[in-house]
């Protein structure tokens, strides 16, 4: 009985905290993507390579967190295929930054923008 | 507060300082920088350069106001037709969020008939007999999506691109950008043919952020298109012209002493303007001397085209005058509810049938009439609607509202004419493939303008904004 008392507590405890973490990540995680991309694309047009950078150095490392939550939470695959595209047009912003190249970072950046739709379009409760 | 500080202040509120100073950092030469800056400094609406070559000179946006089932009008769907009054199959709806998916009838079709016209093949139904003989003027977007919410929120982001006001409509940025080709007319006017605003009202043609000198110029229906335009019953032209000629005398001795107040100086041009809008506006759209040919062809001739079609033939004598971008809203009917517009939440079928008629012959008329006088070439036509209707039926007899997957078309300029891009499901519920979202179609127009959306931006709360905000791609295979 005390087995199955333990066994039901660690049960509950792993179900609670995956549930903390996608209310995390629904309510204030994405927000703050959300809002760094917006910065970050301002920065591009401004010209402001070394922010932009930094704002996209950020989000990769955000993007990052998205795709592990995805492959944990699993029956996700367009979710995980749709972080790891998103880091990717991340990477090739950085480096069009870092080239100067700023229509380069700009066009990446729309393609990110785009692949945050689509990934809205199935995980986003509200858009 | 100095004088020269507080007319500074108000310089930098009213003509948006932040688009000048912004200008200055634009790549490449950007949109501002050369002084054109400085004529726009003195006069906001001063014509300026577009990013590149433009390939039309002007827009005309005819919003279809209360969105039209295209699966009544363009969207041939033979599996709809064989699959109507069964429940539509859950590998329809992926993707869907039931909360948003309205009433889920069962598959819904009218009792129309099909036919492919011109050499471009494309579908029409039975209701739109005229427009179907402009087929391969045509380039369809048979995969449009936005967000769908109710009508007034999603005539918003049609317009401005966002959900929410406070951002600039596709005029404004237009306007902004590229000033005015006629000085005696707004380069930004919004006809529509109801007694009252359309739905939603002035913020669909507001310039948000940017100043205010941008948003756009509501004509009314009627000889008098501007509210208080006309010069006071009581009151001589003489006497007008004199009040007039002193104010300027007054504000000219004033600008004498204050040479760097731009403020000042543009408002001596508004009253100009103001005074030469007191002749052209009516003038532009005083109709009388068109032919009656011309009149007909626009189905003025007939009680339920008339009022549309005074709106196109209007819209036409705006293009000729220079004016960069006429948003037309289609007007409501004098019927009750619903029917009002293209709203066909009931009866669709008598409501398609009335609405159709209303705008089947003079917007046929309209791309005939550019045609024939040579200036299809130099025009953008957009037929557009806040969102599109569901596959599934609603309350028996209508068709609930659909974001994910509708029709749209483009004529004119720089338009590959006679071509389909993208498609709806076999049932004509979602897009598949490639999509065109509000900004996509927003970043195509403005790039026929000779404007990139990525360098068209403004300095707005120390963040670079632009019309397609953080998204927009040039739909390219619409391009001829």
């Amino acid at each position: 009985m005390s087995k199955f008392l333990v066994s039901l507590f660690v049960y509950l405890a792993l179900t609670g905290s995956v549930v903390a973490a996608l209310t995390e990540i629904e309510e204030d995680f994405m927000q703050d993507i959300e809002d760094i991309q917006k910065s970050m694309t301002s920065n591009i047009s401004l010209q402001d390579a070394a922010t932009a950078k930094s704002e996209a150095v950020e989000l990769e490392a955000m993007f990052k967190d998205v795709e592990e939550f995805y492959v944990k939470k699993g029956d996700a695959a367009d979710a995980v295929d749709w972080s790891k595209e998103s880091r990717t047009y991340l990477v090739a912003i950085s480096k069009a930054l870092e080239a100067k190249n700023f229509d380069a970072a700009s066009q990446s950046a729309v393609s990110l923008a785009k692949t945050c739709k689509a990934c809205h379009k199935i995980y986003k409760s509200k858009d | 507060m100095s004088n020269n500080s507080r007319r500074d202040f108000l310089f930098k509120a009213s003509y948006g300082v932040g688009g000048v100073a912004l200008s200055g950092l634009m790549p490449g030469g950007g949109l501002f920088t050369t002084f054109a800056n400085a004529a726009s400094l003195i006069d906001p609406l001063a014509a300026k350069g577009p990013h590149f070559p433009a390939k039309v000179k002007s827009v005309i946006w005819l919003h279809m106001d209360g969105a039209p089932s295209t699966l009544e009008l363009f969207d041939y769907k033979p599996d709809l037709i064989k699959m109507a009054g069964q429940q539509i199959p859950d590998s329809f709806l992926k993707g869907l969020k039931a909360g948003i998916r309205g009433g889920d009838g069962k598959l819904f079709v009218t009792d129309r008939t099909w036919k492919q016209h011109g050499e471009s093949g494309a579908w029409f139904s039975d209701l739109l007999p005229n427009l179907a003989k402009q087929a391969d003027k045509l380039a369809f977007v048979k995969s449009s999506v936005t967000i769908g919410a109710t009508h007034d929120i999603s005539i918003l982001k049609l317009n401005t691109g966002d959900l929410n006001p406070g951002r600039p409509s596709l005029g404004a940025w237009i306007q902004y950008a590229l000033g005015s080709a006629n000085p005696d007319l707004p380069a930004y006017v919004v006809l529509y043919n109801d007694k009252k605003e359309p739905t939603g009202g002035s913020i669909n043609w507001s310039s948000g952020f940017l100043p205010a000198v941008y948003q756009g110029t509501a004509f009314r229906p009627g000889a008098s298109p501007i509210l208080h335009l006309d010069r006071p019953e009581l009151i001589a032209a003489g006497q007008q012209q004199g009040s007039l000629d002193l104010l300027t005398k007054l504000n000219r001795v004033r600008g004498a002493h204050y040479p760097e107040d731009t403020e000042l100086q543009a408002r001596i041009r508004s009253y100009e303007l103001a005074a030469r809008m007191e002749v052209s506006a009516p003038e532009a759209v005083d109709l009388s001397k068109e032919s009656d040919a011309t009149k007909a062809l626009y189905g003025l001739d007939e009680d339920i085209t008339k009022s549309y079609g005074q709106t196109l033939l209007r819209a036409r004598r705006l293009v000729e005058r220079g004016v960069r971008f006429i948003q037309v809203v289609s007007g409501p009917q004098d019927i009750a509810g619903d029917s009002r517009n293209w709203d066909g939440h009931n009866d669709i079928e008598e409501n398609h049938r009335t609405h159709s008629k209303v705008v089947d012959k003079p917007i046929a008329g309209l791309l005939a009439d550019l045609e024939s006088r040579g200036l299809l070439d130099s025009t953008l036509i957009v037929w557009t609607s806040e969102f599109g209707r569901t596959s599934y039926g609603q309350s028996g007899t209508g068709r609930d509202h659909n974001p994910w997957g509708y029709t749209q078309w483009l004529a004119g300029g720089g338009i590959k004419a006679g071509t389909t891009f993208g498609q709806t499901d076999e049932v004509g519920l979602q897009a598949v493939g490639k999509t065109m979202d509000t900004y996509d179609l927003h970043a195509t127009v403005l790039q026929l303008m000779g404007l990139d959306h990525l360098k068209t931006t403004f300095l707005h709360n120390g963040r670079s904004e632009r019309p397609t905000v953080v998204y927009g791609e040039v739909v390219k295979e619409l391009l001829a």
